[in-house]
């Protein structure tokens, strides 16, 4: 392919024939996955039969965002040699079965900006959850005590609260997909790429008004901070110590064990899946998010959803995470706490 | 059915115990099913020995429960299970 960039993220090596300046440039002896912008152009025609939609609705702040998020779906098909994601108002993302090829072609107008973020953050997730162990909707940071994630709906705020962690010096592991990796029966979080998305406000909060912002994309209001200085992203993987659900707001800050079971469902509701009638590929995520569920105490954590809170809410994981690292160094069984 | 049906999880049923508890995946539907720890301690003895009235005998072993009462749930569970794809008779 001419004109080839490549990059990596978490740990998949992607060459592209349009830059994407939200990743970091790697030297890539062989590529796992490419991907080709096409001519923009109307939607492919067929009779796809369409067997899974996403929606996308977060609780956002502007009227203006609140409405392009109601009209940005995504579809799922079929096709002969693989898949169809369409997103009826940006384009049509085509992945081969195999996940080593994709192609894009935007709806005319749609600019480059809009397909860099259904690439990064919509399409490679599903690439990536055909090919490792567990890919979660999660933040995540990595602490003193290894790495802790931050599940939730869009909207809820895991993307704020991986934030205010990066600024007191833990380094991002991801904004929006978490790539767990079992390993000899050890789960590592493998890094997806440097840079969190937020609303203006929360960034002029937790970064300030002068920090550079980028767009996000054409229908959203959300601005891209990628500044390493004040946000650190982690560059290697790190085992994964907690995971965090992120649970109805509160008056106060709590954190509650999940039993077993409810870390089990809570995990599956929040993993990609880019086909849910993939039979194989359900065994398969079943098995691993029952190893997952075995070997990571899960938690539900309630706080106060305002900015003055974080403060607390750090207090109270950090204090969370020295008490259980304690208990781990007593050698207390994982599944008991 | 009855006491002396037979059962099994078919194939196309995913089931780990998580905890006390039993996840069930049907794989053709893509559906997640919980069991309760008494549920699943029901289909433990039923993956031991696919006959119903077995699993009956040892939970009334186990449990404070009169039989007639204990035979209605359990039938109810196994009806239930069965028309999700979970559970499916021996032939």
């Amino acid at each position: 392919m001419n004109g080839t960039h490549t990059y990596r993220i978490c740990d998949l090596a992607i060459a592209s024939n349009i830059p994407l300046p939200e990743l970091t440039a790697a030297t890539v002896f062989a590529a796992d996955c490419h991907f080709e912008l096409l001519p923009p152009g109307n939607p492919s025609p067929g009779n796809f039969v369409w067997f899974h939609h996403w929606t996308i609705e977060e609780d956002n702040e502007e009227e203006v965002a609140k409405e392009a998020c109601k009209e940005a779906w995504t579809h799922f098909a079929r096709t002969s040699d693989g898949y169809l994601l369409r997103f009826p108002s940006c384009g049509d993302f085509f992945l081969s079965a195999d996940t080593l090829r994709i192609q894009c072609r935007p709806l005319p107008r749609i600019p480059e900006v809009t397909v860099r973020h259904l690439l990064l953050d919509q399409v490679i997730p599903l690439v990536l959850s055909r090919r490792e162990s567990v890919v979660l909707h999660a933040s995540a940071v990595l602490t003193a005590h290894g790495v802790i994630a931050f599940a939730g709906k869009s909207g809820q705020g895991k993307s704020t609260l991986a934030a205010s962690f990066a600024q007191k010096g833990c380094a991002m592991v991801s904004d929006d997909c978490l790539v767990l990796r079992e390993q000899h029966g050890n789960w590592i979080a493998l890094p997806s790429y440097p840079g969190v998305r937020m609303w203006p406000s929360t960034a002029e909060q937790l970064v300030g008004k002068e920090t550079y912002t980028a767009d996000v994309a054409h229908y959203s209001l959300k601005r891209r901070v990628s500044d390493a200085d004040l946000l650190p992203f982690a560059n290697r993987p790190a085992p994964i110590r907690r995971l965090f659900f992120l649970a109805d707001e509160t008056s106060t800050v709590s954190i509650e064990r999940l039993a077993p079971g409810r870390a089990f469902v809570s995990l599956v509701e929040f993993a990609y899946n880019l086909d849910i009638r993939d039979a194989a590929f359900l065994r398969r995520q079943f098995e691993a998010v029952g190893q997952l569920t075995e070997t990571i105490p899960a938690y539900a954590i309630h706080y106060p959803r305002q900015f003055a809170s974080l403060p607390v809410v750090w207090d109270t994981v950090v204090n969370h995470l020295r008490e259980a690292g304690d208990r781990d160094a007593e050698g207390y069984p994982a599944h008991s706490r | 059915m009855t006491l002396k049906d037979t059962l099994r999880i078919p194939d196309s049923v995913a089931a780990r115990k998580i905890g006390d508890e039993t996840i069930l995946l049907n794989l053709e539907t893509g559906t997640y099913y919980g069991l309760d720890s008494v549920g699943s301690r029901f289909l433990e003895l039923l993956e031991r020995n696919g006959e119903i009235a077995f699993a009956h005998l040892t939970l009334l072993q186990e449990f404070d429960v009169k039989p007639e009462i204990l035979e209605a749930d359990i039938l109810r569970l196994c009806e239930e299970m069965r028309s999700k794809g979970l559970l499916e008779a021996v032939r």
